[in-house]
């Protein structure tokens, strides 16, 4: 399924009436991860790759089970392994579903961020992209986005930036 | 375990298990006191409890009569089917063909005598002295054998091969994880990026220390990353070694022998 098929919930920063809105009300789907039954396979990765319309990209071994350290803008359900240690000194893996909290009522599309980002679009059972208009307010820090799931860095004034964070910043790593 | 005599009716004599003598020492005291079945009563001269017992009632347990009463000699019997296993009528232990140690049970008959050993001249077999390290191939949920390295998606999940080490072998060794390592057997050489993990610990194997790594066959051959050139060549069934046991014909590559050293 292509991104133009889901369902525009709120874009924040807009006075008028939201294009596209109730369109595809017809569907409403929720997600349960029950992460005791988690083998790692990582088959949710590419399905949420795959539904919302993104294909491959090239990643690299870095000593763990983990496709990449970190969510991405193009890739928004993560499984995180870690090595634990039982009690008996034995060891096993847990692993963590990391991945785009934001479904119908995304927090940062109704406070603060709302006023000094141009614009952010709500899709339903997706992320949150935010789309910027001016790079002044890309200085921006997304310090109310829930779960740290996504997160705008400070100092992206800098050319360092690369284009795609510039369109679209999701990343599981906190503001600093 | 509950016995409810009430409940229903069982064959014969309303007994619910049967050879229950057993279920007591020599001395007629239940093995297990929260799970009792019947107990030898010394006042009343007579097996007594919750179940009925399945023995002569007033046998004093220093008259040795043994619980199997439907045997002569009184006791159990392992049972076996003749022609079942090509190596026996019972399940034995051998070592891997390739192991660090001889077999504890009987060294002189360290491995299995029937296993299908083949007479190429890749069918070559390491010492323990030289090859050191015990080697398991396995697969992951990511991929499906070798097919799956052909599907970006897959691809992506799994992009490189990796060999599972222990912290102390990598410590041993100066590798450190993502370091390009070879796995060397007596039959072939594979080329991977080191997984230093702590899940895999050494062993104390017959009073050795004993490394074990873990190998995922799904690379190596023809692949997306592969025909780039971007992963070696080498698949992991070059290190296998291709002797079967005689049974199930499974190739034994859960337990072989490898050395590995930085590449």
């Amino acid at each position: 399924m292509s991104q133009a098929s889901t369902e525009i919930v709120r874009i924040s920063g807009h006075a008028g009436a939201v294009a596209g809105a109730g369109l595809n009300r017809e569907y409403q789907v929720c997600k349960l991860v029950d992460t005791t039954t988690c083998i790692g396979c990582k088959a949710c990765e590419v399905a949420c790759l795959e539904w919302n319309g993104y294909t491959f990209s090239e990643t690299s071994f870095h000593n763990s089970y983990q496709t990449m350290p970190e969510t991405a803008w193009n890739y928004w359900n993560l499984i995180k392994f870690n090595e634990h240690e039982r009690e008996d000194g034995s060891m096993m893996l847990l692993m963590r579903k990391d991945q785009c909290m934001h479904c119908e009522a995304p927090r940062m599309a109704s406070s603060i961020f709302r006023r000094r980002i141009a614009s952010v679009v709500a899709i339903a059972l997706q992320a949150v992209r935010s789309i910027f208009q001016n790079s002044a307010r890309r200085r921006a820090r997304f310090s109310n986005a829930p779960f740290a799931m996504i997160a705008y860095r400070s100092g992206l004034n800098r050319p360092a930036l690369r284009p795609a964070r510039r369109a679209a910043c999701i990343s599981a790593r906190r503001p600093t | 375990m509950g016995v409810f005599p009430n409940w229903a009716w069982s064959w014969p004599a309303n007994r619910r298990v049967l050879y229950n003598r057993a279920s007591c020492d020599p001395a007629g005291k239940p093995w297990d006191a929260d799970r009792e079945q019947i107990r030898w009563n010394d006042a009343a001269g007579k097996w007594v409890g919750n179940d009925v017992p399945d023995f002569k009632p007033d046998s004093h347990p220093k008259d040795h009569m043994g619980p199997f009463i439907m045997n002569p000699e009184g006791i159990g019997r392992l049972f076996a089917p003749i022609g079942v296993l090509a190596d026996g009528p019972f399940p034995e232990h051998y070592e891997p063909i390739e192991s660090p140690i001889k077999n504890p049970l009987h060294p002189e008959q360290s491995t299995n005598p029937l296993v299908k050993k083949f007479t190429s001249p890749f069918d070559k077999f390491g010492t323990p002295e030289e090859y050191s390290i015990v080697c398991t191939t396995y697969r992951l949920t990511e991929q499906y054998h070798y097919w799956t390295k052909n599907n970006p998606m897959n691809v992506q999940l799994i992009p490189e091969p990796f060999v599972e080490i222990p912290v102390e072998l990598a410590d041993e060794k100066g590798i450190r994880g993502t370091d390009k390592i070879k796995v060397i057997s007596a039959r072939g050489t594979y080329i991977a990026k080191a997984f230093v993990t702590r899940r895999l610990k050494p062993m104390i194997i017959d009073g050795k220390k004993v490394y074990q790594i873990g190998l995922p066959i799904h690379q190596g051959f023809r692949g997306i990353d592969e025909d780039e050139g971007r992963n070696a060549r080498t698949p992991a069934n070059l290190l296998t070694p291709a002797v079967t046991d005689p049974n199930a014909h499974t190739p034994e590559s859960k337990g072989f022998l490898v050395k590995i050293e930085k590449a």
